[in-house]
Order: C-alpha cells, then structure tokens, then sequence
C-alpha cells in the first residue's frame, strides 16, 4: 500500500480532491494522511476573543480542526483516512516539504482548481513545494470520471522517465491507458502523427512488456502547443514528468483542467 | 414547462426542429410552433381548426413543420401521440403540441406569444452564414435574446452539441435553469464545462459552495462537470478559442454580472462570432 499525503483547506479544491481520491480509492489502496495548515491571514471573525481567554494559538489550532473534521466528515473522508488530519502551523509550503521529509510519503494529493489563465499553474509549478518536490503530486484540478482513461504524456526525451511512475502506482487502474509522445513544433498549423518514431515506441513496448501492461494506444504526434494541448484536455488523470515553466510542456498542461500527476525527474522508483 | 418554437420559412428553422423534438421528449412539454409570417399573408391558423383564411405556403408550411416535428419523434413512446382511434388518450398522458401563425414584427411578435403563452424556453434557429440574423428580417435571434422575459436557445444551424459550456457568475441561480442545463446534457449526451467568473483571483466562498453543491447535483445524475476559472477580463478571449462547445449557457439574470459584461452588443459579437448555439438562462 502506498503512503500519501492529502493537503486539506476548507475550500472547494480540497473536496473536489477528496471525492477524486474516492474514486481511485475503489481500485488502488492508499495509507493515506490528512493535513492542514492554517491559514492565520484568513478573512472573518478572530478566534479567541471572547470572556473565555485562550491563547491566540491555540484557539487558531482548535478552529482548523474543527474545520477539517467538518470536511471530513462531510465528504466521509475519514473512512480512507489513517487517523487524525495533522494541523501543522507554519508557511504552508515549507510545512508540508518538512512532513514529506520527515515521513517519505509515495506521492501528494492536493486540490487546485483550473483556470484559463495559465499564470495561477506556472506560479504553483515556480512554488518551493512544487521546485523541491520529493515524491509525484497528484494535483485534482477536476472531478472526473474515470472511464476517461489515464493518459500519460512527454517528449522524447521525458517519456521513459515517466512509465516508471505509472508502472509504480496507477497499474492496477482498470482504465484505458494510452500513451502521448509529444515533438512541439510551433510552425504547424496541424497535430500529424509521426510513424517513423519506431525506435522510441519500441523502447515504450519494450517496458509496457516487462510491467506485463499494454498500453491502448502509443502515439507520437508533432504541432504547435495549443494544438498539442487539445490532445490531453478530457481524460481522468493526466500524467507528466514535473515540467519547466518556460517549456512547452508547462503550457500545454497549463490548459488541462484534468487531474494532473507529476513526477519528480529523479528519483528510484522502487 | 412550455416550449415555443419560433420560426420562418427559411431552412435554419427547419434544421432547429430536431433538437426541440429531443427537447419536448425529454422534457414532456408543451410545444408552440410559432412561424412569423414575414410577407405579411393575412394568415392565423391553430390546430382546433379556427382559419382566418387559408393561404396555402403559410399553412402548407406549418403543416410541414408540425409533421417534421412528430416525425422526429418515436409514436410509442412520443407524449404527444394523437389520440388513439378508441378515443383513450395513450397511457392517461398527452402533451400539446399547439401551432400559431403571427405576422407583423418577428420580435414583437415572438415575445408577445411568449408572454401570452408563458413559456418556460425560446427556441428559435438562426443562420451561422448570416451572423445569426433571419433572412429579410435582420437580428432577430438577438432581440429575442435580449428581451425575452424567459430563458432563450439559439440554435446554430448543423451545429453537434458534444459539449456544453455553463458560465456562472453568483450564487443566486434558479432551479429551472439548472435543470435546464441538465436536460441539455442528457439530451445531447454532452460533456459539461461549467466556468466561474472572477473577478480576482480566487473564488467567493459563496460561488464555492454553490459549487459544491452544483458537482453534488449533477454527479447524482452521473455527470461530471468540468470547472474552470476565468476571469470576467479574459471571457471573450475564452469563449471565442476553438470551436469546442456546440452549446454555450449563460445566466443572464438582473444579478448577474454577465449582464454587464455582455451588454447588447457584446452579446451580439458572441452571436456572431461563434458557432457554438447559446442557451440564455432566466
């Protein structure tokens, strides 16, 4: 079973992400822990001011878990969780860097809704969680269903370096899994596939037959970005090697609203 | 729920009528065929058989309209069925399928037939060649849209709908339209896009629990909506990429700050620059 770590606010990302992480839950099995940083700048009524005096703290601690348990509660998370949701103070960030740290999860959900604009996307992927992410994070941007089928996609040069990750976690999906190599090229006005790339689908069989998996389709396309991005705009989960801001790659997930897996460039996948 | 259909003798308000038999199927309502006599033949006619006079393209073509219509639809199931010739009513239900014919006006007169009649939904077909107007009769589709008191689809000819694109904007939505958006749905077996509008970067709590609460409702009836965020500045950029949605839905209440993002000639040029049909929710 894997470990995972679920970040949790009481917003609508969050429980978008809960009830994604339900869905997968029906086929892969996950050791999965909750946790919260409070948000001490968050808008509305100061805790602790009333006749009853308890430090500023404190009080900040106690609605964050009574916020989260209502979360839980709501979206019956707590029947996946293994125990308590951790409330942890502290930059957000920083604070759940220390815990995948500290207790070397396999990956990391959280909720982060789409948008049109790409700026909210690459920001997160410039973020320091996102920079020195240790393990693959699952960033639920949608609840979809997953009879949409996984698909995993890369250039050339990334591709391989992403089926281990698949392999590793998402085999035992019993979901359409197909295959997108991509070759950016903004002069083309038309995504063509290419049929000489036999080497490096080869290299793609090659695994899917040692990880006794057969992908559906094995395709490598070349187009511009925008054009590109079309291909991987309705699936049920979306997974990519964590890519440079500046590269096509970030741009064409940018404008995925799916479920967004991405994986770290280095590290064993034992 | 009522429907009116308005119509003229042109070719993209017969292609309309498929989508609202499919609409009146799913939806078990009553139907209005209104065709807008635009040569002004002094002709009114309804199915309880009360002629003014008889001018045969203008009852020749309602006649066509109103055969098409049970056409599209299968008898065995259609709730419009005629009476059988026992004289029982199929399975004690029957909806109305009523025709009029008006002339003056087209805009006037739709509306005056919606008001009178109380229909739930416009339904009216526009040319995508002729950025969405009525031939000899200019943007009617438009006007329509604009003043209509009740929610209005306009319906693009030859256009699939395979996706369907809700924009939202506030909390204060009402359950027909919501309904509306699902009939939609299931009827064109359509994927469903649902783009909240802000106007900084994050979500009102409000629309997020409306949200919520929108994902819950329409996954129970097993779809899965897509959200995404735009903001109100970058709408039309939005809106006009690619033709991906066959049906764009906004709801265009007094709350709605769609209103004054798409004041009238904002709404035109989506009109006209688009593919897509629209679905105007009141």
């Amino acid at each position: 079973m894997q470990d995972v770590l679920i970040a949790l606010q009481t917003d609508l990302a969050s429980s978008i992400a809960i009830r994604y992480v339900c869905l997968i839950e029906n086929f892969v099995r996950f050791n999965m822990q909750a946790v919260h940083i409070p948000d001490v700048d968050e808008n509305g009524h100061l805790p602790s001011r009333g006749w009853v005096h308890q430090s500023w703290e404190n009080a900040i601690v106690e609605r964050a878990e009574k916020g989260i348990a209502r979360l839980l509660q709501k979206e019956n998370l707590h029947r996946y969780s293994m125990g308590e949701p951790k409330i942890l103070s502290g930059q957000r960030d920083q604070a759940i860097l220390e815990e995948l740290q500290y207790k070397s999860y396999d990956f990391f959900i959280e909720g982060f809704l789409h948008s049109f604009e790409p700026d909210r996307f690459f920001k997160k992927l410039d973020s320091d969680l996102y920079k020195n992410m240790p393990c693959p994070a699952l960033m639920v941007q949608n609840l979809v269903n997953l009879d949409r089928g996984i698909q995993i996609v890369g250039t050339p040069d990334t591709i391989l370096s992403v089926l281990p990750w698949f392999f590793k976690f998402w085999h035992d999906l019993p979901v359409k899994t197909d295959i997108l190599v991509c070759h950016f090229d903004t002069s083309k006005k038309k995504v063509a596939t290419l049929e000489n790339d036999t080497h490096l689908i080869c290299s793609i069989k090659e695994s899917e037959l040692n990880h006794g998996k057969k992908f559906d389709t094995i395709r490598s396309v070349n187009g511009s970005s925008t054009k590109l991005a079309l291909l991987i705009r309705d699936h049920a989960l979306v997974i990519s090697l964590l890519p440079e801001t500046s590269g096509h790659m970030a741009h064409i997930l940018a404008t995925s609203p799916c479920p967004i897996l991405l994986c770290p460039k280095s590290k064993t996948h034992s | 729920m009522r429907i009116l259909f308005a119509a003229d003798e042109h070719s993209y308000s017969a292609k309309a009528l498929p989508q609202v038999a499919r609409l009146g199927k799913n939806t078990w309502a009553d139907i209005t065929l209104l065709l807008i006599n635009s040569k002004n033949t002094p002709v009114f006619s309804d199915t309880s058989g009360i002629n003014d006079s008889k001018t045969p393209p203008v009852d020749g073509m309602m006649e066509t309209y109103h055969q098409q219509l049970l056409g599209y639809l299968d008898p065995k199931t259609s709730p419009y069925s005629q009476v059988r010739s026992d004289g029982n009513a199929k399975n004690g239900f029957h909806k109305h399928i009523f025709t009029r014919v008006r002339r003056g006006n087209p805009t006037r007169e739709i509306l005056e037939e919606a008001k009178k009649d109380d229909s739930d939904l416009i339904v009216i077909g526009c040319s995508t060649q002729k950025d969405c107007t009525w031939k000899e009769s200019g943007n009617v589709p438009l006007k329509v849209a604009r003043d209509a008191d009740c929610s209005v689809m306009i319906i693009k000819e030859e256009k699939k709908i395979n996706r369907v694109l809700c924009c939202l904007d506030h909390d204060n939505i009402s359950q027909e339209s919501l309904e509306m958006v699902s009939q939609m749905v299931t009827l064109f077996h359509a994927d469903l896009d649902i783009v909240v509008l802000t106007e900084k970067e994050d979500v009102q709590k409000k629309i997020e629990e409306k949200l919520s609460w929108l994902i819950n409702y329409y996954s129970t009836k097993n779809i899965f909506p897509y959200i995404e965020l735009v903001k109100l500045a970058s709408l039309e950029a939005f809106i006009s990429q690619e033709a991906r949605w066959g049906l764009i839905a906004m709801w265009m209440g007094k709350k709605s700050i769609l209103e004054r993002v798409f004041p009238t000639n904002k709404l035109s040029r989506l009109l006209k620059a688009n593919e897509s049909s629209v679905l105007l929710l009141r």
